[in-house]
């Protein structure tokens, strides 16, 4: 059974994944993708893990930064997604359809699939 | 009470927190990331905000350490020097930062000063010159020898003679000609030798009447500017018939900015005094 140190690296490793899929919809400011995270339960251990995870994004390219002054708000740093985050995506949202049908597969004892499943990689 | 969130003082800590936090961040990471912090407090706090709703916010948004922490987590490590430089700046309140800063800033200026007057380039010597005194001149002989020219006056002891020559600098850097290097006297057949330079700046060319030119000691000479240097002597001294004795180098004392030095210039041409002279000048 995974403790809470492999559920918060689970998350770390979904994280950028969501930010990506929320950006993908339409450019937002730092705290409305915290709180679009915080509002899908159990994804966020902490608001402020959000920023160094758009600096990462950021410096790999997959997202873009700039500051908008939208009237009567004060300016802020606005994400988007680029083109190669755009493909990042596409590329984790299969790879995540069949592992997370695996891993539900091992957690509920499917094992004869998960078997199946190997067996069929191992070929 | 102030007017926004970030003046609160459970705020106020936590971002104290954080700047001591993310001294262990490449700069510009630790700056983005607090400008994102405080953008989001900003956003998320209201100017009503009471302490309880910021203490909320705050323990929702993680500790300073566990921020850093994530931040590292794509971050090149620092280098044992650089963490130590971080940690000690991080130690600093604005006062002890803005010297350290003050500080560095003098130790970098003052290095390129120095740097900057040391490579300053030795004045050189262009092509007028000439014997000051036209019987000098009318008499004098250019030889070449091994490559070498030396040009030689008879003696006239106990007479002034001398020469004068065009001199530039040709470095970013004003040059004042002080004296003769260690206070020698630097001439043919002299016991002392009076070096002037002229004050008329001129093109490199000819300079005009160095007749008409004002001498006078130390002398300026501008960067890439040129001037008229004057060498004068009363000759003395015993030279026998056939010897001749000369100059072709000048070390002259000079300030450049704030620092003086001895500079070795070549003069192209040896300038020279030829024997005899006057009968008993010579021990018999």
């Amino acid at each position: 059974m995974p403790g809470e140190g492999g559920m918060t690296e689970l998350r770390r490793g979904v994280l950028g994944p969501c930010v990506l899929a929320l950006l993908d919809l339409r450019p937002r400011f730092g705290l409305e993708i915290v709180r679009d995270l915080a509002a899908a339960d159990g994804l966020l251990t902490s608001d402020g893990t959000v920023y160094p995870l758009l600096n990462r994004l950021r410096d790999a390219g997959l997202v873009t930064s700039e500051w908008q002054d939208h009237k009567g708000e004060r300016a802020r740093r606005y994400y988007s997604i680029t083109e190669v985050g755009r493909q990042s995506l596409t590329s984790f949202r299969a790879e995540w359809a069949q592992f997370s049908d695996t891993v539900s597969g091992v957690l509920s004892h499917r094992t004869a699939r998960v078997g199946a499943v190997l067996d069929g990689r191992r070929r | 009470m102030s007017g926004t969130a970030l003046d609160r003082q459970v705020v106020r800590d936590y971002l104290r927190e954080l700047d001591a936090a993310f001294a262990t961040l490449p700069g510009q990471q630790g700056r983005e990331l607090k400008e994102q912090i405080r953008a989001h407090l900003e956003d998320t706090l209201g100017p009503d905000a009471d302490d309880q709703e910021a203490a909320a916010v705050l323990a929702r948004l993680g500790s300073p350490s566990d921020l850093a922490a994530e931040a590292k987590l794509g971050a090149a490590p620092a280098s044992a020097g650089t963490r130590w430089l971080r940690a000690l700046l991080a130690r600093l309140d604005w006062r002890g930062r803005a010297l350290a800063v003050a500080t560095v800033l003098a130790i970098v200026t003052l290095t390129w000063y120095f740097v900057s007057v040391s490579a300053a380039e030795v004045p050189t010597i262009g092509l007028s010159e000439g014997w000051w005194y036209s019987h000098d001149a009318r008499r004098a002989v250019m030889t070449s020898a091994d490559g070498a020219q030396q040009y030689t006056a008879p003696m006239r002891t106990g007479q002034r003679q001398g020469f004068f020559v065009d001199i530039n600098n040709p470095s970013d850097w004003t040059q004042t000609v002080l004296g003769f290097a260690g206070g020698d006297w630097q001439a043919p057949g002299a016991r002392y030798a009076q070096l002037e330079l002229g004050v008329r700046a001129y093109a490199h060319g000819w300079p005009g009447n160095p007749y008409t030119t004002r001498f006078s000691l130390p002398g300026v000479i501008p960067p890439h500017q040129w001037r008229l240097l004057r060498v004068m002597w009363i000759s003395g001294g015993c030279l026998p018939q056939g010897a001749a004795e000369g100059i072709d180098q000048l070390r002259l004392q000079v300030r450049v900015g704030w620092t003086s030095r001895a500079e070795v210039v070549p003069l192209g041409q040896g300038w020279y005094l030829s024997g005899p002279s006057s009968p008993g000048s010579c021990p018999q």
